[in-house]
């Protein structure tokens, strides 16, 4: 059995359901962000698998950009997280309810 | 790699660099400034930076003839009246933000320098979305705006709301980021590009493609990643939570501009890529406009009925900005049916796109006449936004509660004033379409807007007709109040006289339609044409995966479309 096209984008999506699932179901903030990751790195192994079966560079050069993003992100999210745990000692999604009352 | 860079090219994002370079500039000057000293002057120079970006993009529009758009970058950007138009939004709205902040932030102890060079890089961002032609620039420029954003919204460091909804707007707005990117790679993958404009013409070339399952989920995803930025329902559930917890200024800010910037996206990369003939309702097309069709009515009606037993003004306007953002979609949807299509008579119309186009300007002034009051409301990173603190605010700072009542009813659409000729010409040129879906969805859009009526004038009550309860701080602000009299001004003005603004947003309507109509006219000059179709053809090793996407389609695709974005 050759390896194509088909199982790196049927791996990416399962990558990126899961990821989805995380970020749905988890309560802890930190492995919702890992969970975005998780999506994000779905996101580049589409566009490589396509840019391997088109014969193009452009997704490889797409996927670079992709991850300079999510490095930012993680930077600007870290700091957020860091900040929310300074105020209230809790990583819990569910606890952060201040604007509810 | 074949890299298309003029240095004239630079000019077309002349706006965009200059508002790079002076947000560089406030962060730099943050540097400079001594401990304890106020950060007023980091504030002033952003204004510098923003009002001088103002008049290169108003010297853009006039060097620009409207129904001609200018590729950037070999066509990773474009410069053409629809992105001068929406820059003059983004540009003021920045410019009314700096000015409106810079005595919150001192009352709220943040006075930092690091906020103005904040909303300059979310500026820059907005600029590039609304000029980028690419989905991956977009793409850039949607996290450039977003990230900046992240950090805005907990910038009040005393504020514990603004943190907590900081972080619930991180995560949400990372989350569709990603269900973004995912549409976009899907696309590439059935197109072979990210350009809007080659996508167009593998679609145009090969309608299978267009009904092929990677591009219907490719658009589905892209459409529910900027749904979460707009705001539509139902993916608007962190709307309230977030522009309650951010500081009222960068609420403000948000309300007005970065809606703006979705809806320039939307109508950009669904209108004019998507749109048109082969998108009809269901009849063989991608059927999106009856996805967008439900979420109009679904996103008209969460907003209005969330609103109305809510008690905290920053709430109900929250849930206002949903409702709102329903009302443009039914412009959206109508401007989807025929009008773009029909190339020469309709360029001298509006249209609903174009009726999206004024309506989103005033909406902006409207908002910002109603923050310029509400962000006196507070002290030391908490904010007394409550309609009970807003009781009998109308006599007791008579001023205060003109801005509030003015922006109330014009948010709420009453006659004399811009909301209502907003939502007027929008209704108007939707109803214009002809089509029975489009009247009974207007229809709905009439009902709500009377169910928001509820909602806005309760606010007046509290102001004018409650006693006050409780003594709450309200500071005053000679930037509030200038910030105030100018949105009261162009709200009355843009009501009374709406002539020229129309006019603007035809022709920027009008700057789009040529590369529906003639996709391949003076926008593709520069990319090549007929690419060396047996390097493509090597990489396909993977027959079992129906792409669906024949020679023919394969032709019309460039071989790297990367141009604009590998230019260092």
């Amino acid at each position: 059995m050759t390896i194509g096209l088909s199982h790196y984008l049927v791996l990416a999506a399962l990558l990126f359901g899961i990821g989805t699932l995380g970020v749905l179901v988890r309560r802890n903030v930190l492995v919702v962000f890992m969970c975005i990751e998780l999506m994000l790195n779905a996101v580049n192994l589409t566009f490589i698998a396509f840019s391997r079966y088109r014969g193009t560079m452009d997704g490889h050069v797409i996927s670079f950009f992709v991850m300079a993003v999510a490095a930012a992100e993680a930077a600007v999210g870290l700091a957020l997280i860091l900040h929310l745990f300074r105020t209230r000692k809790s990583l819990n999604v569910d606890e952060a309810n201040l604007m509810r009352h | 790699m074949n890299i298309a860079f003029n240095v004239s090219d630079l000019l077309g994002i002349l706006p965009v660099l200059i508002v790079i370079a002076f947000a560089a500039l406030c962060a730099l000057a943050e540097v400079f400034a001594k401990p304890g000293q106020s950060r007023g002057f980091v504030g002033t120079l952003g204004l510098i930076g923003a009002l001088i970006a103002f008049a290169a993009n108003a010297w853009q529009w006039h060097g620009l003839d409207g129904a001609y758009s200018v590729p950037l970058f070999g066509g990773g950007l474009v410069m053409d009246a629809f992105s001068t138009y929406f820059n003059f939004l983004f540009l003021a709205g920045t410019a009314l933000t700096l000015v409106l902040s810079t005595k919150y932030l001192k009352e709220h102890g943040s006075d930092l320098g690091e906020f103005h060079a904040l909303v300059l890089f979310a500026a820059a961002g907005m600029m590039l979305m609304a000029q980028s032609r690419d989905l991956i620039i977009l793409f850039i420029a949607l996290e450039l705006m977003s990230v900046s954003i992240y950090v805005l919204v907990a910038f009040v460091r005393k504020s514990r709301r603004g943190a907590e909804a900081a972080l619930k707007y991180f995560l949400i707005g990372a989350f569709a980021s990603a269900i973004l990117l995912y549409g976009i790679a899907l696309l590439y993958g059935a197109t072979n590009s990210v350009e809007l404009t080659t996508i167009r013409r593998a679609l145009d070339a090969d309608p299978s493609l267009a009904n092929g399952l990677l591009v219907r989920l490719g658009m589905v995803l892209v459409l529910v990643g900027i749904g979460f930025k707009v705001a539509l329902a139902p993916f608007h559930l962190w709307t309230p939570d977030v522009y309650d917890g951010a500081p009222s200024p960068v609420t403000g800010f948000m309300a007005s501009c970065v809606k703006a910037a979705g809806f320039a996206v939307l109508i950009r990369v669904f209108t004019v890529t998507f749109g048109y003939d082969a998108m009809e309702f269901g009849a063989g097309g991608n059927g999106w406009v009856g996805v967008l069709y439900l979420l109009a009515i679904v996103t008209m009606f969460a907003g209005n009925l969330a609103a109305l037993p809510q008690s905290n003004v920053k709430r109900i306007l929250a849930y206002s900005s949903i409702a709102h953002a329903g009302y443009l979609l039914v412009g959206v949807v109508a401007g989807s049916f025929g009008n773009l299509t029909i190339d020469t008579e309709a360029a001298a119309t509006l249209g609903p796109n174009g009726a999206i186009l004024f309506y989103l300007m005033v909406y902006a002034f409207s908002t910002f006449l109603v923050f310029s009051a509400l962000s006196l409301f507070g002290k030391d990173g908490e904010e007394h936004t409550h309609l009970s603190d807003l009781a009998g605010m109308g006599f007791r700072r008579p001023f205060v509660g003109l801005a509030l009542a003015v922006g109330m009813l014009s948010l709420a659409g009453m006659p004399p004033l811009g909301g209502f000729f907003g939502k007027f010409y929008l209704f108007r040129e939707a109803m214009l379409s002809g089509r029975p879906e489009v009247t009974i969805l207007v229809l709905v859009a009439i009902v709500n807007s009377m169910i928001g009526l509820y909602y806005y004038l309760r606010v007046l009550v509290f102001l004018y007709m409650k006693e006050p309860t409780r003594e709450v701080p309200v500071y005053s602000s000679r930037g509030a109040t200038t910030v105030g009299l100018i949105s009261l001004a162009l709200v009355f003005l843009l009501g009374l006289f709406p002539g020229g603004l129309l006019t603007m947003a035809q022709r920027g309507i009008g700057s789009l339609r040529p590369v529906v109509t003639t996709p391949t006219a003076s926008l593709t000059a520069t990319e090549p044409q007929t690419p060396p179709a047996a390097s493509r053809q090597a990489g396909s090793r993977a027959p079992r995966l129906e792409l669906k996407a024949p020679p023919a389609q394969l032709k019309l695709a460039t071989p790297i479309n990367l141009k604009a974005t590998t230019t260092h």
